[in-house]
């Protein structure tokens, strides 16, 4: 194991999400959810609740949303820093409370002007995404409910989790996963392998 | 909070594998074996990006395996630092609070990175942040309802400070554990250490840990600031700022 660039790009919260989202429905469409690996299952399961929470709401955004966003932060040019326009698009700050947090010496920095052209900018994003949602959101939710017969067990599990987000349920094992895993459950000490 | 980071590794395929498709073999390899772990000085590892590049498959002696030389991006968690997030609440002891985001809580917010000042409550085994407090003022002295208490399970709004890897060292084992607990005076004293030592051992054993900061305006429960918008927050916010 060779790491050959410990960080070679930022990545918002949306795009994880989507990621996450993408892997797990793709999992599901082929039949392999049972064969992921229980480690990639038990991260993907916590970081979907996560990022799907109250105050983190990387589900209430688009592509389109994120993109607009980001677009009109480009506006800005080099008054905002690059990890300070990708905390703006990760929070989406309403309130100048928060925005406040998010750059640093604001005061020195931004006009008051600035500030609330973000802030707009942040509502408009905000909207445009409500507004692809509520086209998008009545389709693809009874598509997991159309798993076949053979897919039941695992359509059911995932419906769960969707449904609930309960972080004290998802923190307790999950017994189904664990009954599909254990055999095959391979512990690999990352460190042990370098070679 | 998430980057890429791009690693190396030869990678194994199992000759049951054989007949699947080689990159989504090698994809579930990868991710068996980093998904959930962390890489030290690196982060803790989500799931592949993508893979970069992929060498043909060499078979080695000794093991029917087809091992792949590969590089690939991996989705990792670390949050740099000053980014701003917001957790629950976990836990509180007289030291620190405990944060946690669902796939990761070895985050801790300090006693002197609390918002000042505050004080723990070892009635409630809570911190709570007094921000009516006068000059001198003991802070047991502001009563309750003026209290900001940091209750287990509220949502808070903290920015990284700093964070530290630990790589696991070998167990001591019995041995070298009786000698240093049999050094200092009395048994009473050797097991209140012992004790200690176990604490700092559980602490110590998380691979990565995060120290945040919830001293600054608008860091904090996220309740604080909601409600003081309401009764217009200004005030507040110029109080912490001087």
């Amino acid at each position: 194991m060779e790491v050959v660039n410990a960080r070679t790009a930022f990545l918002s919260n949306y795009e994880v999400l989507s990621l996450v989202q993408e892997l797990d429905s793709d999992a599901l469409a082929q039949g392999t959810y049972g064969d992921m690996p229980a480690n990639q299952r038990a991260i993907q399961n916590d970081l979907r609740t996560y990022l799907t929470s109250k105050h983190v709401d990387a589900c209430d955004q688009t592509a389109g949303s994120v993109q607009h966003l980001a677009r009109g932060l480009a506006g800005f040019g080099l008054r905002l820093t690059r990890t300070e326009k990708l905390q703006i698009c990760n929070q989406m700050p309403t309130e100048l409370v928060v925005l406040y947090t998010i750059i640093e010496n604001f005061e020195d920095r931004l006009s008051d002007e600035s500030a609330s052209q973000i802030l707009a900018l942040v509502r408009e994003s905000q909207a445009q995404a409500a507004s692809e949602l509520a086209t998008l959101r009545p389709a693809p939710s009874p598509s997991p409910a159309k798993d076949g017969p053979a897919d039941e067990k695992q359509g059911n599990g995932k419906e769960q989790e969707e449904q609930l987000f309960l972080p004290e349920e998802e923190a307790e094992p999950d017994p189904w996963a664990e009954e599909f895993d254990a055999p095959e459950e391979v512990d690999v000490e990352i460190d042990e392998v370098e070679e | 909070m998430f980057i890429l980071a791009r690693l190396k590794d030869t990678v194994p395929l199992h000759p049951q594998d054989f007949a699947l498709d080689p990159i989504a073999a090698l994809t579930r390899e990868i991710n068996k074996k980093y998904a959930n772990k962390v890489l030290h000085d690196v982060g803790l590892c989500v799931v592949l990006f993508d893979v970069v590049e992929c060498s043909e498959g060499k078979v080695r002696f000794g093991d029917g395996c087809l091992w792949h030389k590969l590089t690939f991006r991996m989705v990792v968690f670390r949050p740099f630092v000053g980014e701003v997030f917001v957790g629950e609440v976990k836990s509180s002891t007289p030291t620190h609070v405990q944060v946690t985001l669902g796939f990761f809580s070895s985050l801790h917010i300090p006693a002197h990175l609390l918002p000042t000042p505050s004080a723990y409550d070892p009635a409630e085994k809570t911190f709570f942040w007094a921000p009516t407090l006068a000059e001198g003022q003991d802070p047991f002295d502001v009563p309750k309802e003026e209290r900001f208490t940091i209750d287990v399970g509220a949502k808070i709004r903290c920015c990284v400070h700093g964070d530290a890897f630990w790589e696991e060292e070998p167990w001591k084992g019995p041995v070298g554990k009786k000698a240093a607990s049999a050094l200092p005076g009395t048994p009473g004293a050797a097991a209140e250490e012992q004790e200690q030592e176990q604490e700092q051992e559980d602490e110590r054993r998380s691979p990565y840990t995060i120290t945040c900061s919830a001293a600054g305006s608008g860091l904090g429960l996220v309740e604080w600031w909601v409600e003081t918008v309401v009764e217009g927050g200004e005030g507040m916010e110029v109080e912490e700022e001087a």
